[in-house]
């Protein structure tokens, strides 16, 4: 056992995987992450289980990874107010650094992903927002309120619960749109996809006009263009799309 | 004394400390003034805009990232309101250089230095707005090529090799006035 | 394309980050311009005259004690009595800054939208538009900035040139859509010459070129 702990140990640091412990900062109230390439993977952890660590692994311009020693060399590890900014360095080239966290879950999570990389976020609660520019979102089990701007790479956000009056929006150029809500969610929906999109809805929707393809997965190839109530209406949940299609559904409890 | 870090600054001045924005305007109004001054060689004008610079860091400080640094986003709003004038107004299509004269505080410099200081205003003077709004970004403001770029909505390479261009004709026009 | 190459070399040089120049030529240059900033940095400000000082400090004045009146109308006042305070601040402050200065009272990202969201099927002023472009402009959070576009849409009449010059300004992809999104559907004299401008931009998203390239194209 102790061998093979050892060679996954000599592993993860042949390939740049460095672990850097983050409880010096256990006093935040928020995290805010600044990157250019890469993925970036938050976990909450809450109760006994909260752990609050860093690791990343860095990939050079000839795409091989490369062992850190130190991660302060590539991030940045800032606080101010009671906010931990974490910044990855100006990259030479294509370089990258794909980041995994994991952090108290009530902590609110702002992320920037500036040139390309997936996002994923997981059990977060407290709000998310997120600007990207190329590549996926992900959002899991997370709550209060997401806002969430991508411009190539779909957005597919789960909560286990919203606040009733913080509003929701997920707004990418190129790609998917969905949004698993709560069953007894209440929400004011602004319903945008503009070419080769559907509209799906686990809710019954009070709609302006009729919506197109409503449930039927066949591209539209018109605007889709609505205003609409789920559960008699609320906070804003704004969903919009230059091309793909919407959803909206209910959580399976 | 320790200076506050500009971004403690303007977290509180986001949380409604509006006497913060005194302290940022103490320590930048000296470089966005010159920068003004030097782009359109008008006084009045240079503080109208140093004002309103600050109005608006005052205006738009609640939608300011803290994970950013503060002193490119306050140097980016003045660069932008500059442009904004320019486009409103043709004032700068020629200079009037009775406006401002260059004054030389005789005590710090000797008088090569401020012979060499004229020429280098004078030769600012012909250089053409956009390009003394380059070479003022980049010494004077001390921007980086990102933030240049970011302004001029042109990519990183070309914010250097525009540098490097105005530069060179700073040079030349430089060498025609020493002739 | 060569002439790029040692442009870029001349400013490393000059930055101080490295000195890989090619010819002697081009080190010589490099040392000359080096030399040339330098000497600018050396040129002495100009003081500002303390009459811009005494301005400023008025001004932080005024908006201090705008700001305690603010304060003390939302620590104090309950719910119900929100309808009065709005009747209040229409006195306080000039009535068509009345949108404007209540979203400047926002502290969050989520309260801004839903400000903003909440205008629709408001009747809005020639002055709340301008001021709604001014939000678009200047705002950097992609999520409001979308909103603002998306209300825009239903006063696609009362947006003036400088709507359509500002697209010029916008960096941000999907904010970039939705505002060409708008030009699509409008029919404003500027839209030409701004679309025209705008796809000849660098570092331009493809699909995002390919959008104003088809609208121009429409035209």
């Amino acid at each position: 056992m102790k061998c093979i702990l050892l060679t996954i140990l000599l592993t993860a640091n042949a390939i740049g995987f460095s672990q850097q412990e983050l409880s010096e900062y256990k006093d935040i109230e928020g995290i805010y992450i600044t990157t250019h390439w890469g993925d970036i993977d938050v976990n909450g952890t809450d109760g006994q289980e909260e752990v609050f660590n860093i690791s990343a692994i860095f990939t050079d311009t000839s795409k091989q990874p490369k062992p850190i020693d130190n991660l302060s060399k590539y991030l940045k590890f800032e606080v101010l107010k009671k906010k931990l900014f974490i910044t990855a360095r100006t990259p030479k080239g294509f370089e990258s650094i794909d980041i995994k966290l994991n952090i108290p879950s009530h902590l609110f999570l702002e992320i920037e992903l500036l040139k390309g990389g997936n996002i994923y976020v997981n059990n977060m609660q407290h709000g998310i927002e997120i600007n990207s520019l190329n590549g996926s979102v992900k959002l899991d089990q997370i709550g209060k309120y997401a806002l969430v701007n991508a411009a190539n790479g779909e957005i597919n956000a789960r909560f286990s619960h919203i606040h009733k009056d913080y509003p929701i929006s997920l707004v990418t150029m190129n790609g998917g749109v969905t949004a698993t809500l709560p069953k007894d969610t209440a929400r004011d929906l602004r319903l945008i996809s503009r070419k080769n999109g559907y509209v799906e809805s686990d809710f019954s929707l009070e709609t302006d006009k009729k919506i197109i393809n409503l449930n039927i997965k066949v591209y539209a190839k018109q605007p889709i263009i609505n205003t609409a109530r789920i559960n008699g209406g609320g906070a804003l949940l704004f969903l919009s799309t230059e091309n793909g299609p919407l959803a909206i559904k209910k959580t399976k409890s | 004394m320790i200076e506050v870090k500009d971004e403690i600054l303007l977290d509180r001045l986001k949380n409604g400390d509006i006497e913060i924005l005194g302290t940022l305007y103490e320590r930048y109004k000296k470089q966005i003034f010159n920068h003004f001054l030097r782009c359109t060689r008008d006084y009045d004008l240079s503080n109208d805009l140093l004002m309103e610079t600050f109005e608006r860091v005052y205006k738009y400080c609640h939608s300011f990232n803290l994970s950013k640094k503060v002193r490119p986003w306050i140097f980016q709003i003045a660069v932008n309101l500059l442009k904004d004038t320019y486009k409103t107004s043709n004032r700068f299509e020629s200079i009037d250089k009775t406006k401002v004269t260059y004054t030389i505080e005789a005590q710090d410099t000797s008088i090569d230095e401020s012979y060499k200081h004229k020429q280098l205003y004078n030769a600012l003077d012909q250089l053409d707005p956009y390009q003394r709004n380059i070479i003022s970004m980049y010494y004077l403001l001390e921007m980086s090529y990102e933030d240049i770029a970011t302004t001029e909505n042109m990519s990183i390479n070309n914010a250097r090799i525009k540098v490097c261009r105005s530069l060179k004709k700073l040079k030349e026009i430089l060498k025609d006035l020493e002739l | 394309m060569k002439n790029d190459n040692t442009d870029k070399d001349i400013m490393d040089y000059i930055d101080g980050i490295s000195d890989q120049l090619n010819s002697d030529r081009a080190r010589g240059e490099a040392k000359v311009l080096k030399q040339l900033v330098s000497d600018l940095k050396e040129i002495p400000l100009e003081t500002i005259n303390p009459q811009a000082d005494n301005r400023f400090y008025q001004f932080i004045n005024e908006k201090s004690t705008n700001q305690k009146s603010v304060i003390y109308l939302k620590r104090w006042l309950p719910l119900g009595l929100a309808a009065a305070s709005i009747i209040l601040l229409l006195f306080v402050f000039n009535y068509n800054n009345s949108y404007e200065d209540a979203y400047r009272a926002l502290n969050s990202n989520p309260d801004r939208i839903r400000y903003i969201y909440n205008l629709n099927g408001t009747e809005l002023t020639s002055t709340d538009i301008d001021w709604l472009q001014s939000e678009l402009k200047n705002d950097v959070h992609p999520n409001i900035k979308v909103t603002i576009v998306d209300l825009l849409t239903h006063h696609k009449s009362k947006l003036n040139q400088e709507f359509y010059d500002n697209l010029q300004n916008e960096s941000i992809p999907s904010v970039q859509m939705a505002l060409l999104d708008i030009f699509e559907s409008s029919t404003h004299v500027a839209i030409s010459d701004a679309l025209l401008i705008f796809s000849q931009k660098e570092d331009l998203d493809a699909s995002v070129r390919q959008k104003a390239n088809y609208i121009l194209s429409n035209q």
